[in-house]
């Protein structure tokens, strides 16, 4: 995440967030997720990646739990 | 008196400067979806709120800081004037349209976008969006052109972030249901320098979850546009849909029940998700709204389901479920969303007085819903419950009220109580003025559980229909709903202290 910091806005939406750059990380690989999507349309890839984007979000939160 | 009008001038001024700056950005979804004849309507409908916004700004430029009593007449005066100045799109468009202006290459007409040539349709469609209502005046959504489909997600989306920090910020007070979780800023007489950094947490989780929630929507099933549109307006639960049978259209289960999390998730008060995001999930059962959310989502369910199953309306148990589900949770959660397109013709009077008062009632104060609100109906009961036993204590017997985790002495309960009894009170009294100018003037076909549950999707700024609601309404009943769906996002109270301070000045009584 350091070098996504040089971007203009990442810093800033990092500042304003709940100090996870995880979940900083979740909205700009979602935008640039639903991105792909709408350039290539529904398929097995696009699909795959929309699922794993939704586990990972579910789930980070039960493990920050676990591993507090 | 005249330093007050500048603190509200300027901060009213800035509500509209922004509200311009959204109308300009739309014109990116112009340009994508090939509608570049909307383009000049959206800078005409912008330049107007910029150039009153710039105006109003010069002229508090310098004014105090705002206390309290100016927080709540910016915020009813600013929802209002948005809401005004909102339905700008709605008309120009419409107005674009109905030219046929070759050059701009505008298609023709439809009857559904010519409705917002009547400008109370327009300010009706936009105090809707903002106030997260989603009753409509377009008789067939997917006739609109896209710019103005978006333009009724955008406004849900940002009246949504706005009811947030409404209610956690700037009416945090005792009773408000926010004092729980926000104690130390409830006690603060300045807004601001809370403020900027509370708008700013919830844009960013607000942004998260709309991002989730569109991915999750498109992987149910639908099309990239509606899950963008859909996911906007669930979370806001708002539940201006782009389609003409809402989420019905789409005769998917599995649609239904990924659209009910994205439902939920705008019933959570926002400052629990973020504490939830911090890691400390058991907030999800150790706070008091949470834990009757999902309690009072389950029981409606539950209750809904056994009606239907008994009023043999569908074919399984499953259907049953499915729609008890949807339906509770749309009215609960204030969203709106329908899947039931006989809701208002073939469900009992029982069922529809059920999804009334879970329209009534709500979730959780800090959330994106309205109605009275879960920890006002919890602070109620609880407290009616202290009050009958303490007859059984003695006068001498110093005895403390627990809610939430806090301890509250009796004087801090009245308060408490105080606020959600003459909430309560008032949103029942202007619920009664709205079913009575309704039954006054509606099509007698209409019944009065037809009024009531119409009136109490306005007020409790859900947007569920049973028909009544259109661009064909009477005038009075139009102007009655943008009323009852103002004071219903309000609150109330800041709309009251805005008339008062119309006509006796901001002077506050010695």
């Amino acid at each position: 995440m350091r070098s996504l910091d040089r971007i203009p806005g990442v810093r800033r939406l990092q500042s304003v967030g709940s100090d996870d750059s995880v979940f900083d990380m979740l909205i700009l690989s979602g935008i640039l997720l639903l991105g792909i999507v709408a350039l290539f349309g529904r398929s097995l890839v696009t699909e795959t990646a929309a699922i794993a984007y939704l586990l990972f979000f579910f789930s980070y939160t039960p493990y920050k739990y676990l591993v507090r | 008196m005249v330093e007050s009008i500048r603190v509200v001038s300027r901060d009213v001024g800035r509500i509209l400067e922004a509200l311009s700056l959204i109308m300009f950005a739309s014109i990116a979804v112009a340009i994508a979806w090939g509608e570049e004849y909307t383009i000049p309507a959206l800078l005409i409908s912008g330049a107007i709120p910029l150039a009153i916004g710039y105006l109003l700004t010069r002229l508090g430029k310098g004014a105090a800081e705002p206390g309290k009593l100016h927080g709540m007449v910016i915020a009813a005066a600013g929802w209002f004037l948005v809401a005004v100045f909102g339905s700008l799109p709605f008309f120009f468009v419409a107005a674009t349209d109905v030219l046929h202006i070759g050059v701009l290459g505008s298609p023709p007409i439809t009857p559904t976008t010519a409705a917002f040539l009547n400008p109370l349709n327009g300010i009706f469609e936009s105090m809707s969006g903002f106030t997260g209502t989603g009753l409509t005046m377009a008789v067939h959504e997917n006739h609109l052109p896209h710019v103005l489909q978006w333009w009724r997600s955008l406004i849900e989306w940002v009246g949504g972030v706005g009811v947030i920090v409404l209610t956690t910020a700037i009416l945090a007070r005792p009773g408000s249901g926010s004092l729980t979780l926000y104690e130390s800023e409830a006690r603060s007489e300045k807004i601001h320098p809370s403020i900027v950094s509370t708008v700013r947490t919830i844009w960013w989780i607000f942004l998260l979850f709309t991002v989730a929630s569109v991915t999750l929507l498109w992987l149910a099933g639908m099309p990239l546009w509606d899950a963008i549109n859909h996911a906007m307006t669930g979370l806001a639960t708002g539940g201006f849909s782009i389609t003409d049978n809402s989420i019905a259209t789409y005769h998917s289960a599995l649609v239904d029940f990924a659209t009910v999390p994205v439902m939920v998730l705008g019933s959570i008060a926002f400052p629990v998700h973020y504490l939830v995001m911090q890691g400390n999930l058991d907030e999800l059962w150790t706070d008091l709204q949470t834990r009757w959310v999902f309690g009072f989502f389950g029981l409606g369910t539950l209750v809904l389901t056994v009606l239907l199953a008994a009023g043999h309306i569908y074919s399984t148990p499953f259907q049953d479920f499915r729609y008890a589900l949807f339906q509770f949770v749309s009215a609960a959660s204030c969203t709106g969303f329908q899947t039931a397109g006989s809701l208002g013709t073939s469900w009992s009077v029982a069922e529809q007085l059920v999804v009334s008062l879970g329209m009534v009632v709500g979730a959780a104060a800090g959330s994106t819903v309205g109605g009275i609100k879960l920890i006002r109906a919890a602070t109620l009961t609880k407290g009616t419950l202290f009050r009958i036993r303490g007859v059984f204590y003695p006068e001498s017997v110093v005895r403390h009220f627990h809610m939430n985790g806090r301890s509250l002495s009796e004087g801090e309960l009245a308060r408490e109580f105080e606020e959600a009894a003459i909430i309560s009170f008032l949103w029942f009294v202007f619920l009664g003025i709205g079913i009575f100018a309704l039954i006054l003037t509606v099509d007698p076909k209409y019944t009065l559980e037809n009024a009531i549950f119409e009136v109490a999707s306005a007020q409790g700024n859900v947007g569920l229909s049973t028909g009544i609601t259109g661009p064909g309404m009477p005038t009075l009943d139009k102007v009655v709903f943008l009323f009852n769906m103002w004071i219903g996002r309000l609150e109330i109270i800041p709309v009251l202290v805005l008339l008062r301070a119309l006509v006796t000045g901001f002077e506050v009584s010695p």
